[in-house]
């Protein structure tokens, strides 16, 4: 008995080794990478996407290091290539027949308004009419977004151990609906409740090995982190004011402008925020506890460095691009003004010149969604991943393996719905 | 070339527990030892099970036995000769295996989802369409009209709104005799009407709700008023139909099956673009077969030759290829030498036929748009 009292007391007399978060990536591989893969995925009309989002995962999980030990994505790209087949299934019998449906229901609706909109009502039909595809199709989008979340981390290992989520996506499903429908009631105001419910509905069914996280904390928490969402708000009520009573015009423009400007910045202050609330109160295994110290400032600054440096790059691209593209017309110019013979040469050197631009075009814009991914993606996760810390890391050595999880449809439908973030 | 004792970090996929260990490469045996820190085996791996992590950062080689996921325990290297050997010592490190019967299953589920997609698109979405399209009441398939001839309106009159609409009495009170002619024996369940968009695109269309739109292009290119009537009672036969409104169904349905198929990708949206104009082809032909026989009859009964169709669809043939063409009546009515054939046999020798309108009502109507 006073033994193992012992060794407790000695246990805790450790003091906690904290473990940091790095996120450790060269800019040039990182780019020919997604240039690379994104190429592949245009050339093959598409079908390599699935392969290409699997490699970049690779890369991107393999550069998060944690404590010197860098995480693991296993994820294939062919499992994701047959979970979308799964899902494309069930989506074309599914939003073929809802399409129609709807739009049946649409126009008997739509008949029944009056030419000209005589009312709140008959507005609020129309408005109703044309959203409500979008609605009919949002659970699936809450569906999508689950089961990738669950794919994502039965593919992700760290020291060899697999994360895990449970299959509880229509649990989550019902609750996002819910929550999203009290968010647009209370006009946002309830974004908080929303936010915080789901990463606790997710959190509460993720684990590490046989570990359970857990969601602590409480949803008006998340307050603090609304704060310049809220004086924007004011500040373009404020703007809407001037402008509207014709105070002053321009002077309510500026304002206008200005509000909306702190309302972007607002939003990328309330998602770091929140994330760094969230993560605070996030306990692993009962034990293991987690800190962020990310910045909204430098979330900010690297989306404006980013922007500015990709406008300048494409735009050089582009001047080099059009000299050469000159060039080329030039050279098919001087062909046709030869003799007769020449046409057929100048038509050859028409659609090489028209292939060379259409190609060129593509080439343009898989480099644009390259950059994007090197110099703002990336750097966000990475500045995440950098100023997070694993308060006591200690426990986590007690921890087991979990078994796997198969997942037949992978995160098919999230790549049917075109959802899933950067990476 | 082999190496002994390289320092390793070893996880057995097991516990989270991470160990020093020292790996020996043997190419002679074809194996790879794995010592613990007192220089006990701890695992033996064949050189030809090894596989690696790859698309990695850089941070390390990451090495496992057996297929990347069930090949539970890792090895991390971080020695560059080590890596070196280890990459010309194995045969299989970045095969993927992929078994015979994971590729029958791909087989089938590319069969089943090109099945479903095709099915919906050229099968369920039409029928359903068809039945639901008899189901909208006249009065508000009207409204659902009129609502399209305010959009076509609103982008058709970019600069002086108001004055897309040819009004031009004399003409329009021609044209709507020249379409009360075609309606003989038929009975709408709304009024027609008809009217002419100041316009140069060849192209003529019918809305839901018995809208019959003609744009100018189309009146200037018509050598008689008989081709022009031919045109009309073709459209017309679209409206007997309920082929817009049903149209308008089967577009909603179909619409975004195909950028479901390709994705966001580059490039997919044109290409979702040319699918969808292919399914519209596809789909149309039996609905303008129809809508041609019914021009035919109408054209008989108001006694106008129906080789007036013919000659129209020989003259389309004729311009085929002007690009200024392709965007117009071609691209929903390709013109065909089997339709001009079609619509030749059905004119009767043994009968006479008038013009469709006189010839001071015809010159009044290629003036509609005269301000
Ligand atoms: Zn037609």
């Amino acid at each position: 008995m006073t033994d193992t009292l012992a060794s407790q007391g000695e246990g805790a007399a450790l003091a906690p080794v904290p473990l940091d978060g790095a996120f450790l990536t060269e800019k040039s591989k990182l780019f020919w990478l997604a240039f690379w893969t994104g190429l592949l995925t245009v050339l093959t009309l598409g079908i390599y996407r699935f392969w290409a989002r699997t490699r970049l995962r690779r890369y991107i999980w393999s550069a998060i290091d944690a404590g010197g030990d860098s995480f693991e994505y296993t994820g294939m790209g062919l499992e994701k290539f047959l979970g979308f087949l799964i899902a494309l299934v069930v989506l074309a019998v599914y939003l073929g027949l809802l399409q129609v449906g709807l739009s049946f229901i649409g126009f008997n609706l739509w008949g029944a308004v009056t030419l000209e909109p005589s009312g709140p009502r008959d507005v609020l039909i129309q408005v109703g009419a044309t959203y409500v595809t979008g609605l009919a199709v949002l659970p699936l989008i809450f569906y999508a977004q689950y089961r990738s979340r669950r794919y994502m981390l039965s593919r992700t290992r760290w020291r060899g151990l697999r994360f895990g989520l449970d299959a509880a996506a229509w649990g989550y499903v019902w609750r996002a609906l819910l929550y999203f429908a009290l968010s647009l009631v209370t006009l946002g105001l309830l974004i908080p409740l929303s936010t915080f419910r789901l990463e606790k509905y997710m959190t509460d069914r993720m684990w590490y090995g046989d570990a359970v996280f857990e969601q602590q904390g409480q949803w008006w928490g998340l307050y603090p982190a609304m704060k310049h969402l809220l004086i924007a708000l004011g500040v373009l009520v404020l703007g809407g004011a001037v402008g509207y009573f014709g105070l002053a015009r321009g002077l309510g423009a500026v304002i206008l402008i200005a509000g909306s400007i702190w309302f972007l910045c607002g939003l990328v202050y309330y998602q770091v925020e929140s994330f760094k609330y969230l993560s605070a109160h996030k306990v692993l295994d009962g034990t293991v506890r987690f800190t962020s110290n990310a910045s909204s400032h430098r979330v900010i600054g690297i989306f404006v460095l980013g922007i500015i440096l990709i406008a300048i790059l494409t735009f050089v691209l582009s001047v080099v691009l059009g000299v050469l593209i000159g060039i080329v017309f030039a050279s098919g110019g001087s062909v046709m003004n030869g003799d007769g013979a020449g046409i057929g040469l100048f038509a050859g050197a028409g659609v090489a010149v028209a292939l060379a631009a259409v190609l060129g075009y593509i080439a343009f814009l898989v480099l644009i969604g390259a950059l994007v991914t090197v110099f703002i993606s990336a750097p966000i996760l990475g500045h995440y991943i950098d100023t997070l810390r694993v308060e006591n890391a200690q426990p986590l050595e007690q921890i087991n393996q979990r078994a796997g999880d198969r997942m037949a449809d992978a995160d098919g439908f999230a790549d049917a719905l075109d959802i899933g973030g950067a990476f | 070339m082999g190496f002994t004792w390289v320092d390793a970090r070893y996880f057995d996929g097991l516990s989270a527990q991470r160990r020093q260990v020292f790996v020996s490469l043997d190419v002679e045996s074809q194996r790879l030892t794995i010592h613990d820190h007192l220089g006990a085996d701890l695992d033996i791996w064949p050189l030809e099970t090894l596989r690696q992590l790859r698309d990695d950062a850089g941070a390390g080689m990451v090495l496992c036995s057996g297929a990347v996921d069930p090949g539970e325990a890792r090895v991390i290297l971080a020695n560059a000769r080590a890596i070196a050997a280890i990459k010309a010592a194995c045969p299989n490190l970045t095969k993927a295996t992929v078994t015979p019967r994971t590729w029958g299953k791909i087989m089938a589920w590319v069969g089943a989802s090109t099945a479903a997609v095709a099915l919906m698109v050229f099968v369920i979405v039409p029928a359903l369409a068809g039945q639901l399209a008899v189901f909208i009441p006249p009065e508000r398939e009207a409204r659902v009209g009129s609502a399209v001839l305010r959009q076509i309106e609103r982008l058709l009159s970019d600069k002086d709104a108001g004055d897309w609409r040819c009004t031009n009495p004399k003409g329009q009170m021609a044209l709507e005799q020249m379409a009360q002619a075609l309606q003989q024996g038929q009975e709408f369940p709304y009024a027609i009407q008809v009217g002419v968009v100041d316009h140069k695109m060849i192209n003529a269309f019918a809305l839901p709700g018995g809208h019959i739109i003609v744009m100018r292009g189309l009146i200037e290119m018509a050598e008689t008023p008989e081709q022009l009537a031919a045109v009309m009672a073709h459209e017309l036969g679209h409206v007997a139909q309920k082929d817009p409104i049903e149209q308008a169904l089967r577009a909603a349905g179909t619409a975004g099956l195909l950028s479901l198929v390709l994705g966001d990708a580059t490039g997919g949206t044109v290409l979702a673009l040319v699918g969808e104009r292919l399914i519209t082809a596809k789909n149309s032909r039996d609905v303008e077969a129809r809508a041609d026989d019914f021009a035919l009859a109408q054209l008989a009964k108001a006694g106008v030759s129906p080789e007036a169709l013919a000659e129209f669809f020989e003259l389309l043939l004729q311009e085929m290829g002007d690009p200024a063409f392709d965007m117009g009546w071609i691209s929903s009515h390709p013109p065909s030498v089997a339709r001009a054939v079609h619509a030749r046999a059905a004119v009767q020798t043994a009968q006479n036929y008038n013009k469709s309108v006189s010839s001071e009502e015809w010159q009044a109507i290629q003036q509609i748009c005269a301000k």
